[in-house]
């Protein structure tokens, strides 16, 4: 009797733990915090990357040359951040955080980007047909670019079986568009070293 | 006589065991072979249960990612592919019991990790996909992709060739027959002509260079002439006219059969060897002609044949298989004959479970000891380019298909076909015979 009340108990124990179970589990991180799955390009690649060189373009002069010829503050347009690695990588994040921290300086005006220039433009005209008089943006009013920010991510990768390195070379370069001058060049990589085993449980 | 018996004793056994892995996939293939892929696909699709249990889920990806791409389902084919792409790189690291079981039973108890063509040419079929969506940027990240994938297997197959030579030296046995595949000129032909279309001229010069090395550097892989086309690819051409380029499938890739020796070492107990061989005809399409609706004809030319690589590159793996089939082969038999000799003893310890303990384990020699057929269905034999300048416009085009006697196979029609400034203008068509 003792022993079938037991093996109950014990059954029951099973069945609750097994109840508390889940194949899926979800937990917030903080997302300074560095973790890396697969090897691949990810949100801490991106936050290094862009640091770096945001830090570098803004240590050169080309701002405060711009404004000395001008006086007026430098405008940027973001260009094509090509992907020309091995990986799908959205490089639109490169390019907006390069973007956050050039306006967030107060000394660097930016218009729309090249992929959404039109989505504007379409607008505006629009607004000319269907806005108000009062209300419609004024056509031909739009603030040309000084410069022009265009980069690309590459890879280089050397691998033999279960063992690689990884590395991602980040350029970008600012261009004046009208004399086609680059007044900043900067590159940042990162190399990683991805192994896996052979064998496993 | 006693050979008789036990042939006629595991005569049934034979015939229930031929039956054992297959899976029920001849409603889509034969959908396939007529062109309706996505029927093929379908059918494939409600298959899911039946290849987890059996073939298991990458080739239930790789599959599916072949026909929806024929089916023009882009994004469903690329996301089977992606699938298959992570999954070989996971099944890289292999269960130890899995292994273990693989020694004792067969190779089927191992998760199937891909023959080294299936994972080259998924990025080559992901390529195509993107080029389908016009993303040429995103069908070259493919094509990088598998250039990596090239020089790993170069230095993969080079480790194992000298690791075998060295041992065989040792052993005075012949040294281990080379593997001639190093990279894919279909491969470098695709980055070629994007790259062009997209502007990136000295990469696009790099690779038709690659084209050429490949044909130069490996030339029982490709038994064919370089495409004449080709000369022509980077030419500059005048203002209102693009280059347009074809890319034809025709056949199906080899597929693997079984196999099986057995070699007697007493009256009642052998070794069965059973072991996978890649088999298939190779495509019957002799040629393939483009007639367009301005009444201009081209001829494609083929470019690569898959199954060649396949058979070259599954040369090594088959070594390796060998000598694992004979080694559990040999623990099976030795099994049988160690129950024999205890059954056989003058206190038969065994007793009556004796001849019962001998019969099934020969029963389990001769069900278990099956070859690994596990491989991808629906990758093509042949391919097949030409390129040819046109006006940007809209046309529809006729791809011929005939056999060797000139006799016309197929016609696959091609209907608004838009030549465009800024396109890719590269378009795929595809005969599975």
């Amino acid at each position: 009797m003792k022993k079938g009340k037991l093996l109950i108990l014990l059954l029951l124990v099973v069945v609750a733990l097994v109840g508390c179970t889940s194949s899926l589990s979800v937990s917030r991180l903080k997302s300074s915090k560095q973790l890396d799955l697969s090897g691949n390009w990810n949100d801490t690649d991106i936050a290094l990357v862009t640091k770096e060189l945001v830090n570098s373009s803004l240590k050169t002069n080309w701002i405060n040359d711009f404004r000395k010829g001008n006086r007026r503050d430098p405008v940027v347009v973001v260009g094509s951040i090509l992907n020309k690695s091995s990986e799908h990588i959205d490089t639109a994040i490169i390019a907006k955080r390069f973007e956050m921290a050039l306006i967030n300086t107060g000394r660097v005006e930016m218009v729309a980007d090249v992929d959404f220039r039109d989505q504007v433009r379409t607008e505006r005209e629009e607004q000319q047909y269907y806005a108000s008089e009062k209300s419609a943006s004024a056509l031909g009013q739009e603030l040309g670019a000084d410069f022009i920010l265009q980069g690309a991510v590459r890879t280089v990768v050397d691998q033999i079986e279960g063992k690689a390195t990884r590395t991602y070379y980040v350029s970008a370069e600012l261009i004046n568009i009208e004399t086609s001058r680059k007044v900043w060049v900067g590159e940042h990589s990162i190399k990683k070293l991805i192994q896996q085993q052979r064998f496993g449980w | 006589m006693v050979k008789r018996f036990w042939f006629l004793l595991l005569l049934p056994l034979l015939i229930f065991s031929g039956c054992y892995s297959s899976l029920p996939i001849g409603p889509a293939q034969s959908s396939f072979r007529s062109g309706n892929y996505i029927q093929a696909y379908d059918f494939v699709e409600s298959l899911e249960k039946a290849y987890q249990k059996g073939e298991g889920e990458l080739l239930y990806n790789l599959d599916l990612g072949t026909l929806a791409h024929y089916g023009s389902l882009y994004e469903k084919s690329i996301k089977h592919l992606e699938r298959s792409e992570l999954l070989i790189k996971h099944l890289y690291t292999q269960s130890i019991t899995e292994n273990i079981s693989s020694y004792l039973v067969s190779d089927n108890t191992k998760a199937y990790q891909g023959e080294d063509y299936e994972d080259l040419y998924l990025n080559i079929f992901q390529a195509l996909n993107y080029v389908a969506l016009e993303d040429g940027e995103a069908a070259l990240v493919e094509l990088r992709r598998l250039v990596e994938k090239e020089q790993l297997l170069k230095n993969k197959y080079q480790k194992i060739i000298s690791k075998g030579d060295s041992y065989n030296k040792e052993l005075n046995l012949p040294q281990l027959e080379s593997i001639k595949f190093s990279h894919s000129a279909f491969g470098s032909y695709l980055s070629m002509i994007i790259n062009r279309s997209l502007g990136y001229y000295d990469e696009s010069l790099f690779f038709y260079n690659q084209v050429k090395e490949a044909f130069k550097t490996q030339s029982s892989l490709y038994p064919f002439s370089l495409p004449a086309s080709l000369e022509s690819e980077l030419l500059v051409v005048d203002r209102g006219s693009k280059r347009v380029n074809f890319v034809a499938f025709s056949g199906t890739a080899p597929q693997k059969v079984e196999v099986v020796d057995r070699f007697w070492f007493s009256p009642s107990n052998y070794i069965k060897i059973a072991l996978p061989t890649l088999v298939g005809s190779a495509t019957k399409v002799n040629s393939i002609e483009i007639l367009f609706s301005d009444g201009s004809l081209i001829f494609l030319e083929p470019i690569e044949s898959i199954g060649l690589i396949a058979r070259d590159t599954f040369k090594l793996r088959l070594g390796a298989i060998t000598t694992k089939t004979i080694i559990r082969s040999y623990l099976k038999a030795t099994g049988v004959a160690v129950i024999d000799v205890a059954t056989q003893d003058s206190d038969n310890s065994l007793g009556l479970f004796g001849p019962i303990l001998s019969l099934a384990s020969r029963i389990f020699n001769e069900a278990s000891e099956q070859a690994d057929l596990r491989m991808s269905h629906f990758f093509p034999d042949q391919v097949w380019v030409g390129g040819v300048t046109m006006k940007e416009g809209t046309y529809d085009a006729k791809v011929i298909y005939k056999d060797r006697n000139g006799t016309i196979m197929a016609i696959d029609e091609i209907k608004d076909l838009r030549v465009s400034k800024n396109g890719l203008n590269l378009f795929e068509s595809f005969y599975p015979r």
